[in-house]
């Protein structure tokens, strides 16, 4: 009897594995052939607004004395009306030259940087930091840039034209590494970003699902971020927790693939490996905090809510493909091979296997898109940064299960940087 | 105690030497590759299609309505109550003799069959199909296609992300202040009010009989 319950709960975990897999599978390559088709120009950038809202702009900088300084350079430039635009920089408790670069900023540029300088012992994170600066906004939009982030003028216009259907409370625009050429490892991750934003993103636009707003590159409704109870501090993921929040008040997020910016991709091994690990962590908080409002909320269509329902998962599936995994080692240990035993192995791997090569498909159709496609020469090579995230993922989603028993506020981990001189000629 | 066996030391070293095995072409592939992987820093705007635009510079609103047939705000109508807040509707939802105040979002189509008017912004996750005469006096966004089989006036704006089949008439902007069109494609039947901008993402047809 206790053998059949172990074989049972094997064949248990293999069914979950090859469901979830060949859900994301057909997901994954359904996308991918209509991204290829898919148009590339954002009608909400050929809006030609005669009155454009207020905007503050938020970045949060946490020891960003390498990467500062370009940023408020581009932020101060940007094609918008001078009068409705401001920017709040948050120095979130630096120890290095951030605060003295981010005061002459806001001395040189008239007034339109304001600075806030935290004090040792606040509570640490981005998150918690630019809960600060929300106390300064008057605007009707906000949009955020992280530190190391290059706007270029047009942006801004880009992710506040949206804002003029009244159902958008949130915008993401695309993010774009300059970094590629430096390592393995950047060049691993401009792939995946470019899965990520030019299909992913781009067809939940497209059909008109609900794409993820990513915390920076964005902008956000005010009225509507108070309609769902303000910014909150106490979740690794922000982003998501808004994105889904907004969701379940009959809210979307447009993405808009032409608003892009450059960013600094990590370019070590264990700079991303934390990363990953924050990312599943937050994420996978606001998978138990909210999947159950995503399937049920009474003002999306029903299609929305499956796919929104399909994207908090995303952290998940790693971990389940890994003790999928180790099942599929241990039970041939334990269980001779008759044919049922080895069909089932086969039939389990083969599926897995061919899913876990779902994101290739995205990543392929993403270098067609961006008419780039001799850059798929590197494409063999994603399995490593896949097996790194696969391990962080796993890492993240044990931290958010302790972090959801015990009650206990999560660390943030703050992204490394990595910019030297001459670094900004590519942006 | 009995020394490793030599054939179960070997079984217990292939799987890591098959894993160095491929980890070390890996690495012979990317350093042979990484010269030209052809992997560039995408150029922003680069990849954005230029659509067509329709503009009216220089050309009086005044002007363009003697030739063509303009929409004009309707005799005042049935006003049913809706207020300032937003309305959901997840059904198709059909607009007869009334205003519309504040703000309008129907997940479905929208269908406007009389004399109608929407004061507020107005998102339509379905079709937006105009029968009889409509004026908007902000921005219109449609998911969908919009059809116009009567009269269409958008004071501010509107955006329709798939076709556009205007067999009716189309008003776009006033005479106090440009309006903007932002479409999907459009295909145009007799009638264009224009003080603005259109902008096709597709194509622009003027053809008379349009669906």
């Amino acid at each position: 009897m206790t053998n059949l319950l172990i074989q049972l709960g094997f064949m248990l975990i293999f069914a979950i594995n090859a469901l979830v897999t060949l859900i994301f599978l057909v997901r994954q390559i359904t996308f991918s052939v209509v991204g290829v088709a898919h148009p590339r120009v954002n009608l909400f950038s050929k809006a030609k607004l005669s009155n454009w809202p207020t905007v503050t702009i938020l970045v949060a900088a946490h020891n960003e004395e390498k990467v500062l300084s370009g940023c408020l350079e581009h932020l101060v430039k940007l094609d918008y009306p001078s009068d409705a635009y401001n920017v709040i920089v948050v120095n979130d408790r630096s120890v290095d030259g951030t605060a003295a670069i981010l005061d002459a900023a806001a001395a040189r540029s008239n007034g339109r940087i304001e600075a806030i300088h935290r004090v040792p012992g606040s509570t640490p994170g981005k998150p918690a930091a630019l809960a600060d600066a929300f106390a300064r906004v008057t605007s009707e939009l906000v949009v955020f840039f992280d530190a190391d982030y290059l706007p270029h003028p047009p942006l801004l216009k880009k992710l506040v034209a949206p804002f003029i259907d009244p159902e958008v409370a949130a915008t993401m625009g695309r993010v774009v590494p300059y970094n590629t050429q430096t390592n393995l490892l950047t060049r691993l991750l401009d792939l995946e970003r470019r899965g990520g934003y030019a299909i992913d993103q781009a067809v939940r636009a497209a059909w008109n699902l609900l794409p993820q707003f990513g915390g920076t590159v964005g902008g956000v409704r005010m009225a509507a971020l108070a309609e769902v109870g303000g910014w909150s501090a106490d979740t690794l993921a922000e982003d998501t927790d808004l994105t889904y929040r907004l969701f379940a008040k009959g809210y979307t997020v447009e993405y808009i693939d032409d608003a892009m910016c450059y960013e600094e991709s990590p370019a070590n091994w264990h700079v991303r490996y934390k990363q990953i690990r924050r990312w599943a962590c937050g994420h996978n908080q606001c998978l138990f905090r909210y999947f159950r409002s995503t399937l049920t909320t009474p003002h999306q269509t029903l299609t929305r809510r499956l796919d929104a329902s399909l994207v908090l998962l995303f952290f998940l599936f790693p971990s389940l493909s890994l003790i999928g995994l180790g099942a599929a080692m241990v039970y041939p240990t334990l269980y001779a091979f008759p044919p049922f035993n080895f069909a089932v192995i086969s039939a389990f791997s083969f599926v897995v296997a061919f899913g876990n090569f779902s994101p290739y498909f995205q990543i392929v159709a993403a270098l067609v898109r961006d008419r780039q496609p001799s850059a798929v020469a590197m494409l063999p090579l994603i399995f490593l940064s896949s097996a790194i995230s696969m391990m962080a993922s796993t890492d993240g989603l044990v931290r958010a299960l302790w972090g959801a028993m015990s009650n206990r506020h999560l660390q943030w981990d703050k992204t490394v940087r990595f910019r030297k001189e001459g670094d900004l000629a590519a942006a | 105690m009995q020394p490793l066996d030599a054939m179960a030391g070997l079984r217990l070293a292939i799987g890591p030497a098959i894993l160095a095995a491929i980890f070390i072409a890996h690495w012979i592939y990317f350093r042979a590759r990484r010269a030209s992987d052809g992997q560039q820093v995408i150029l922003l705007d680069e990849l954005v299609n230029q659509p067509t635009l329709l503009s009216s510079p220089g050309v009086s609103f005044d002007a363009q309505s003697r030739s063509l047939i303009v929409a004009t705000l309707p005799p005042r109508p049935i006003v049913i109550g809706f207020d300032r807040t937003s309305h959901r509707s997840s059904d198709p939802f059909h607009v007869g003799d009334e205003t519309v105040g504040g703000v309008l979002i129907c997940a479905d189509d929208l269908v406007c069959e009389g004399v109608s008017r929407f004061l507020g912004a107005v998102k339509v996750g379905g079709d937006l199909i105009v029968t009889g005469d409509a004026s908007f006096a902000a921005a219109v966004i449609v998911n969908g296609v919009l059809k116009i089989e009567g009269t269409a006036h958008f004071a501010e704006g509107v955006l329709a992300k798939k076709e556009t089949f205007v067999a009716g008439g189309i008003t776009i902007g006033s005479k106090d202040g440009a309006g903007w069109a932002s479409l999907g494609e459009l295909i145009l039947g007799e009638r264009l009010g224009l003080n603005g901008d259109i902008v096709a993402s597709r194509a622009v047809q003027l053809k008379r009989g349009a669906r």
